[in-house]
């Protein structure tokens, strides 16, 4: 490694603009005759629209349009991965405050009252809320084609020759809650209908392609009518790939009024409405030898899926392909359902089914430890995956391993912890828990493609324009990083445009942990390439091979020979030439997943990480507190190492919330924790300074050895806290979050002494 | 959740009558605000429509804090909580109601919500109502009639609703702490901030001069019951009582018992009524010990 | 429609001083504080995270005391001094480079997507101009209103100790004008 630029903590340039609040995001801007938006929603779970009566709306003054699914031009479907969404209900309901009318108006008071003056005549239908239930025969439909969105299946060796096999087995069932993205911005989008009839979008957005896409099919116009430009956006984590419904909304009502329309939805529209992370219920099945060696696991997995499918059937793959964690075992069963329900509907959220089974597998594994007497990292390292393993999908791992290293930073650091096991005071127990979880980098359902073209103007400064998005995870910073390196000048020469789908190519969604590994592939590529032009042209001029050439801030010298040297300025003067532009592309080859087995190469390479934690239980109350967090991730590389700190503390916490605090509760399919009071994230005080360790195990298809991290680094958090937990009061919980009162009650239960 | 506040007239009296004028010249739709921190909220979410908000803020002294001859604290109405908390004579002899407000929200909520709206708008759970109880503070409030004095255990008439009818609170009296008593207030929710509580308790315990028996004690609960209350059956259980942990667990159960609590999102009833004994038997021996 | 059964009553001017100029609005009464800066003042640094007091994306200081400005009435900032997020850099230095508590989130990266920075930037300015040298506890207690969805707090944290530690206590102070 001799980069200069790589593995240097950089700072973001946007850090600035967002310290003054300068920064623009969608909801800041205000555009001249601009509209607000106001959404008719659904108070009924299930039902069918009887009749709409939009002129009680349209009366009101200052409204300018109300619109119901009639009125769309195009196809009313959308979904990044399945297209069963409507945009505004047609003819049936099937969640709590799904969209059924949409207004625009000159303020925002005479919006919220057209909405609420749409008259909708329901006629109620049953409806079913639980997943098992749901595929029940029999059950209520909520599609007359049956409830089951979607099924997986893996099958390799024979699980039950590896039950034979093993010493002991440990069975459990495990539920996992439904939870909210909680990016601190609500959604928001602006529409406007340029001079030309064409629509621009300004959103906050995960995928600029997707939403000119949907928004395009929606209006029923080419793709090249769109064009949607990201704000600065305030975060995603996946929910603001999953549903295009605002970009489509505000388009939809500006085409029709032909004036510029905003729609920014309130924190209980975003939490109620928005797309969620799926809950689980898993069955579990493990067996290992007396050794600790796993010889099988067998899993079913059970998805609510909600009203709508949108990604459940690839995040219920996800989970299935990741079902065992980060462990070579021989022989796995996996069956997999994703389910509609009359819920709210979830899709893809930072983890894509990941989570789920880290929270099963990992308190399998803890048991097994207890029952073999072996202690818990040792099992976990006994276990993990290598180089030369092969994962459940049958991939033989190739390189870039880095779990057993995790599993010791991790392993230190709970010893370290349990020095201060005994320092609980009088009614409190401590305890301490390791996780390990894995995360498969980018899409396993076909290639992913990323495309990057790099400009190096005259006076030697550089535009990389790509795109894959910033939503506050710092890619921006580390594609100006690697354009940097590539083309060997100083960072602060460097931009990087991602924002305009009009000219930034396709780079897919920033999600899957992709963007560093794919396009920063694409992006290293077009630097090598535009460097190669630029030592092409030196050659030539300097009648010296390219090998003996040394490319540095825009000059170019013969190694050795410091005097004879090229400026790129005037190589590219004398050409007649305006600069270089190169393009670079990259595609992650997979093998994707049969369907009769889920054998194949999903993933081009995987994240590994294990987690430790030191927590501390109030005997009488069940009151958790996590003390200390630590966090070794195998990142491949670190790029930017400041930023790989910052995601791996953002995750770490991500995962501490889902293991203990957060819940969208649902009563009949209704959200009751509409809000941040009841839908509880942790706040500063909820948790300890995150201890980082990044791991690197380089990656040789990744750029310099680099592969994702933005969802591993919150996979085992949850995990991690229930083992912890397990440690301090000898109780393994089953369903997250497990709050105080579902600890306090099971301890009660357990007769365990809750004083 | 609305994206805008339903509209609304507001109007800023500067003294006590001209409050009750405009409260009476807009009829129901009319109430008087505070910080706001509940109104809005309650707007924007709940669905409250009002026709006029009166704001009590720029009346003067409603915000005072003293100490009165007899040494009594005398505390106005629209002490911001962040005021509660961190005044000196507050923390000094009533440390337990300064404690109490340090737990309420957020800095940023603290800085705006007042004590008398925290107690006005009688939610089961608000933080202040049992140190209040506990200290047996006196509720004044101003009307037509003129001034009236409300013990802190009658001023709740169930949820969202006081004895105050109509009248402006105006501030409370606290008399000072008995001699040798010692107070406590602990909070439970699954977050060391901005949680609303899954149940409250405060204890007031004052021992004999031997210091082996309870000469007296006062506990109250918050969000167990319809309104803040006292558990009087667990306080007249310890009196005289031995101090020590059959007391102790005994009013622990009884003030369970006392608690009637309803299951939300936060928190089912059964465990409510746990978590009240708990509190009650941990705030108990933090006072003894 | 209750908007319409009850017409929205007259606006009135609102006069205040923010970052040290004095500002007016047309304002109905029923306008928060946070979206009269967003919408009429062209202040849009403060943000709309919650809009009930729970996420403290929106804090600003009023007359000296950090709140939330979406559970203020603009109303109730007739004649106040406010200080929000665009005045901070303004604060110590005529030339609106970031103020010392700025260079340090930057510096520890601790500004991610963004959206909750200008709240923990005022959270921050308040806190140390109440205690100048705070603890990392208090340091947590200072941030407590203030969600991050992204950080984990960890740097933000650090951020802001270190802020605390660079600059002497009177020069954090940044006397409020
Ligand atoms: C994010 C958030 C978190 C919160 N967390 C907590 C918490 O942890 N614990 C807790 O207890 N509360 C909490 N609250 C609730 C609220 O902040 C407190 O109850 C606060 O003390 C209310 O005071 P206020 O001045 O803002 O009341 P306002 O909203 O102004 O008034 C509340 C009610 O009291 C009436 N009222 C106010 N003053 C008077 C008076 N002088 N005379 C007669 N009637 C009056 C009003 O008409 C209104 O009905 C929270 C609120 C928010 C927004
Ligand atoms: S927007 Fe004001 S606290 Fe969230
Ligand atoms: S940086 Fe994104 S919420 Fe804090």
């Amino acid at each position: 490694m001799n980069e200069t630029v790589v593995g240097t903590s950089v700072l973001r340039r946007d850090a600035p603009g967002k310290l003054i609040g300068q920064a623009r995001y969608a909801d800041d801007l205000v555009l001249p005759r601009m509209l607000y938006a106001a959404t008719t929603r659904c108070s009924l779970p299930h039902a069918r629209i009887v009749s709409i009566d939009t002129a009680p709306a349209l009366a009101i003054p200052g409204v300018h349009a109300v619109l119901t699914a009639k009125d769309i031009p195009g196809t009313n479907a959308v979904g990044p991965v399945v297209k069963d969404q409507p945009v505004l209900a047609d003819g049936v309901v099937r969640y709590v405050g799904e969209s059924v009318a949409i207004v625009a108006a000159e303020t925002k008071d005479a919006a919220m009252a057209a909405a609420a003056a749409v008259v909708v005549v329901y006629e109620e239908l049953p409806g079913v809320f639980d997943p098992i239930e749901g595929m029940a025969d029999g059950a209520r439909k909520v599609f007359a084609k049956g409830n089951i969105g979607s099924r997986t299946r893996l099958r390799r060796g024979d699980v039950a020759a590896g039950f034979a096999a093993s010493d002991v087995i440990v069975e459990g069932d495990f539920t996992t809650q439904m939870i909210e993205h909680s990016y601190i911005e609500p959604e928001s989008s602006v529409a406007t209908i340029e001079p030309d009839g064409s629509i621009v979008i300004y959103a906050a957005t995960q995928y600029i392609h997707y939403d000119r896409d949907e928004v395009a099919r929606t209006l029923g116009v080419p793709s090249s009518e769109v064009r949607v430009i990201q704000m600065t956006t305030g975060g995603g984590f996946g929910g603001k790939f999953g549903s295009p419904l605002p970009q489509c909304h505000a388009a939809l009502l500006a085409m029709k009024t032909g004036r510029p329309v905003k729609v920014t939805w309130t924190r209980g529209e975003s939490i109620g409405t928005s797309i969620k992370r799926h809950p689980y219920q898993m069955h579990y099945k493990v067996g290992a030898r007396s050794d600790g060696m796993l010889q099988a696991v067998e899993a079913r997995l059970i998805s609510d899926t909600g009203a709508y499918l949108v990604t459940g059937n690839s995040v219920l793959g996800k989970s299935t392909t990741h079902c065992t964690g980060p462990y070579s075992v021989p022989n796995v069963s996996a069956d997999g359902f994703a389910v509609h329900t009359n819920n709210p509907p979830s899709g893809a959220m930072r983890g894509y089914g990941v989570p789920q089974v880290t929270i099963a597998i990992e308190q399998v594994m803890d048991e097994i430890a207890h029952r073999l007497g072996m202690d818990p990292v040792e099992l976990r390292l006994r276990n993990a995956l290598d180089i030369g393993s092969t994962t459940a999908t049958g991939q033989v791992l190739k390189g870039s391993v880095g779990i057993k290293e995790a599993l010791r930073g991790a392993g230190a650091a709970a010893e370290a912890f349990r020095a201060e096991i005994d320092q609980a005071p009088p009614g409190r127990r401590r305890g301490v828990g390791v996780a390990a979880s894995w995360h498969g980098t980018a899409s396993a359902r076909r290639p992913s493609e990323g495309t990057t073209v790099v400009n190096v103007m005259k006076d030697g400064s550089v535009s990389v324009i790509t795109g894959a998005v910033e939503i506050g995870q710092g890619s921006d910073t580390v594609m100006g990083m690697i354009a940097a390196e590539e083309l060997r000048v100083p960072f602060e020469k460097v931009r990087v445009f991602t924002t305009d789908s009009a000219v930034a190519p396709d780079c897919e969604a920033t999600t899957a942990s992709r963007v560093t590994y794919i396009t920063g592939n694409a992006t290293r590529r077009a630097g090598a390439e535009a460097r190669r032009q630029i030592l092409e042209m030196a050659s030539q001029d300097l009648e010296a091979s390219v090998d003996d050439l040394e490319l540095r801030d825009g000059v170019v010298t013969v190694i050795g020979a410091p005097s004879r040297r090229r400026t790129f300025a005037d190589m590219v003067f004398e050409r007649g030439m305006q600069g270089v532009t190169a393009v670079g592309s990259f595609i992650a080859e997979i093998v994707a997943p049969d369907a009769e087995t889920m054998q194949g190469i999903p993933h081009p390479t995987y994240g590994l990480a294990a987690h430790a934690a030191l927590v501390e239980v109030e005997m009488d109350t069940g009151r958790i507190r996590v003390l200390k967090y630590a966090a070794f991730n195998d990142v491949g590389r670190a790029i930017n190492p400041i930023s790989v700190i910052g995601q791996s503390s953002g995750g770490a916490v991500m995962g501490i919330g889902y293991g203990i605090l957060e819940e969208v509760q649902l009563r009949e399919g209704r959200v009751v924790t509409p809000n941040f009071a009841t839908y509880m994230l942790p706040t500063a005080l909820d948790v300890p300074a995150i201890d980082v360790g990044i791991v690197e195990a380089p990656e040789a298809t990744g750029p310099y050895g680099a592969k994702g991290l933005g969802e591993l680094a919150a996979n085992p958090g949850g995990a991690t806290i229930l083992c912890a937990i397990r440690d301090a009061t000898g109780m393994m919980m089953t369903r997250t979050p497990v709050t105080p009162e579902r600890l306090f009650m099971a301890m009660q239960e357990a007769g365990v002494s809750t004083r | 959740m609305t994206m805008t506040l339903p509209p609304f007239r507001y109007v800023v009296p500067v003294r006590l009558d001209d409050a009750l004028d405009l409260l009476a010249e807009h009829g129901p739709g009319a109430r008087v605000m505070a910080g706001g921190t509940d109104i809005i909220v309650a707007m924007r979410e709940r669905g409250l429509r009002l026709g006029c908000l009166v704001d009590l803020k720029h009346i003067p002294g409603l915000a005072a804090i003293g100490v009165g001859p007899s040494g009594s604290l005398s505390i106005g109405s629209l002490t911001p909580v962040r005021d509660v908390e961190r005044s000196a004579v507050v923390r000094d002899g009533w440390g337990v109601l300064a404690s109490a407000a340090g737990m309420l929200a957020s800095i940023q909520v603290r800085n705006k919500a007042t004590l008398g709206g925290n107690i006005c708008n009688a939610s089961p759970a608000a933080d202040l109502a049992p140190p209040l109880l506990v200290l047996d503070a006196v509720a004044v409030a101003y009307g037509r009639q003129g001034e009236r004095s409300i013990p802190m255990a009658q001023l709740f008439a169930g949820p969202g609703r006081t004895t105050l009818n109509g009248d402006i609170l105006t501030g409370f009296t606290i008399p000072p702490m008995p001699g040798g008593a010692r107070a406590v207030h602990l909070k439970h929710g699954p977050r060391n901030a901005m949680d609303i509580a899954i149940a409250g308790v405060a204890v007031l315990a004052v021992p004999d001069a031997s210091g082996t028996r309870w000469a007296d004690a006062r506990i109250a609960l918050g969000s167990v019951a319809p309104t803040p209350i006292r558990a009087t059956a667990a306080e007249a259980a310890l009196r005289g009582a031995l101090i020590g942990p059959e007391s102790i667990d005994e009013a622990a159960r009884l003030a369970a018992e006392a608690a009637s609590p309803i299951g939300d999102v936060r928190g089912s009833a059964d465990y409510r009524r746990a978590m009240i004994a708990a509190l009650t038997r941990r705030a108990l021996q933090e006072v003894s010990a | 429609m209750t908007a319409l059964q009850n017409p929205a009553p007259a606006k009135v001017v609102l006069s205040l001083t923010i970052n040290g100029e004095p500002r007016q609005a047309l304002v109905a009464p029923h306008r928060s504080l946070l979206e009269v800066l967003r919408e009429d003042l062209e202040l849009t640094g403060a943000k709309r995270g919650c809009d009930a007091g729970d996420c403290g994306a929106c804090s600003v200081i009023l007359d000296g005391r950090l709140v939330a400005s979406c559970l203020t009435l603009a109303l109730e900032a007739e004649g106040a001094t406010l200080r929000t997020i665009e005045g901070v850099a303004l604060d110590d230095r005529p030339d609106a480079a970031l103020h010392p508590i700025q260079q340090s989130f930057a510096r520890h990266a601790a500004v991610q997507c963004g959206f909750c920075t200008p709240g923990m930037v005022m959270a921050t300015v308040a806190l140390l101009e109440e205690n100048p040298h705070p603890t990392e506890q208090e340091v947590r207690q200072g941030i407590a209103g203030n969600l991050c969805r992204c950080t984990g707090y960890s740097q933000i944290v650090e951020a802001i100790l270190d802020a605390a530690n660079a600059a002497p206590a009177a020069q954090t102070a940044g006397a409020p004008r």
